[in-house]
């Protein structure tokens, strides 16, 4: 890894730092554990688009274990599963259609998988089964967040591009 | 460089409407098999049934080993009412009253989950 890479990283890292810990301060928009807006989503899914999806899984074990340190053991885990359920997603998705997967569809799938994977590991943690109950509301709030942060990516991309790609 | 990507292609429609086709048909089965007699509520702490309350009776309570975190019962209702917990997701739930809802308190460990007098067929989902 070169230490142009390794500075863009850790940029990444930076980025994705601030928004979970603006995200954490917000209060949650649905009373459902592991259900969250996914700020920082934007920058993981802008790094499975253009770096390689290892770079991307890295960078969300190292969330985890910043959201375990500021939050608490549990949240860390439910940000590990939610995390890289969504990644995996994105990555098959983005080995699969390539050019054609379009960013809203990249950016709903990872997002309901977000989701998911956080309910799993909350169901996991509890002994109680929450996912099918609760499967209509990811799906909607998956859509809903989804479409939001791929939006939002797109509008970013000038400025990524100028931070990340300034020369080749 | 993928510069070219879209942001939406016209098959998305279809991807988010057979998302939102399979919402609807969990929905539904759910609303087909949840029952409504005698319902009571598993309050699990740490993953084990530490309590089963029918929710016909109202009260106000808490566990033994979590006395940080209340309950109430009223009217075939169930919900956490008070929490020390930073989120609040638990006591934002509001009260459950259809077998198979859940609701859960992730930094206590503990989760309620209401059920009929007989195990419905979510109970063996997962």
């Amino acid at each position: 890894m070169n230490i142009r890479k390794l500075t863009y990283l850790a940029m990444m890292l930076a980025i994705i730092m601030v928004l979970s810990f603006i995200e954490h301060t917000l209060p949650s928009p649905l009373p459902i554990p592991g259900v969250s807006l996914g700020l920082s989503n934007i920058v993981v899914m802008y790094c499975v688009f253009f770096f390689k999806p290892r770079d991307a899984f890295a960078l969300t074990i190292l969330k985890a274990g910043f959201v375990a340190l500021i939050r608490a053991p549990t949240a860390g885990l439910l940000s590990l599963s939610g995390g890289l359920l969504s990644v995996l997603t994105m990555a098959i998705l983005v080995y699969v259609f390539r050019g054609k997967l379009s960013y809203i569809a990249g950016s709903i799938c990872g997002a309901v998988a977000h989701n998911m994977g956080q309910l799993l590991a909350a169901s996991a943690l509890t002994g109680t089964a929450m996912t099918l109950y609760y499967f209509p509301v990811l799906i909607v709030s998956g859509i809903i967040f989804g479409i939001v942060t791929s939006l939002t990516l797109t509008a970013l991309l000038p400025v990524f591009r100028r931070l990340f790609k300034e020369k080749k | 460089m993928r510069a070219n990507r879209k942001i939406w292609n016209g098959s998305d429609g279809i991807l988010v409407l057979s998302l939102l086709l399979s919402a609807l048909i969990v929905w539904l089965l759910y609303a087909r098999f949840s029952k409504s007699d005698e319902l009571s509520a598993d309050i699990r702490l740490n993953g084990e049934v530490v309590m089963t309350v029918p929710l016909d009776a109202g009260k106000v309570f808490s566990l033994d080993r979590l006395p940080n975190v209340t309950f109430e019962v009223k009217d075939g209702k169930i919900a956490f009412v008070h929490s020390d917990c930073p989120d609040q997701i638990c006591v934002h739930s509001g009260f459950l009253s259809v077998s198979g809802q859940t609701a859960a308190c992730l930094p206590n460990r503990v989760a309620i989950r209401v059920r009929g007098k007989t195990p419905d067929m979510v109970d063996a989902a997962v």
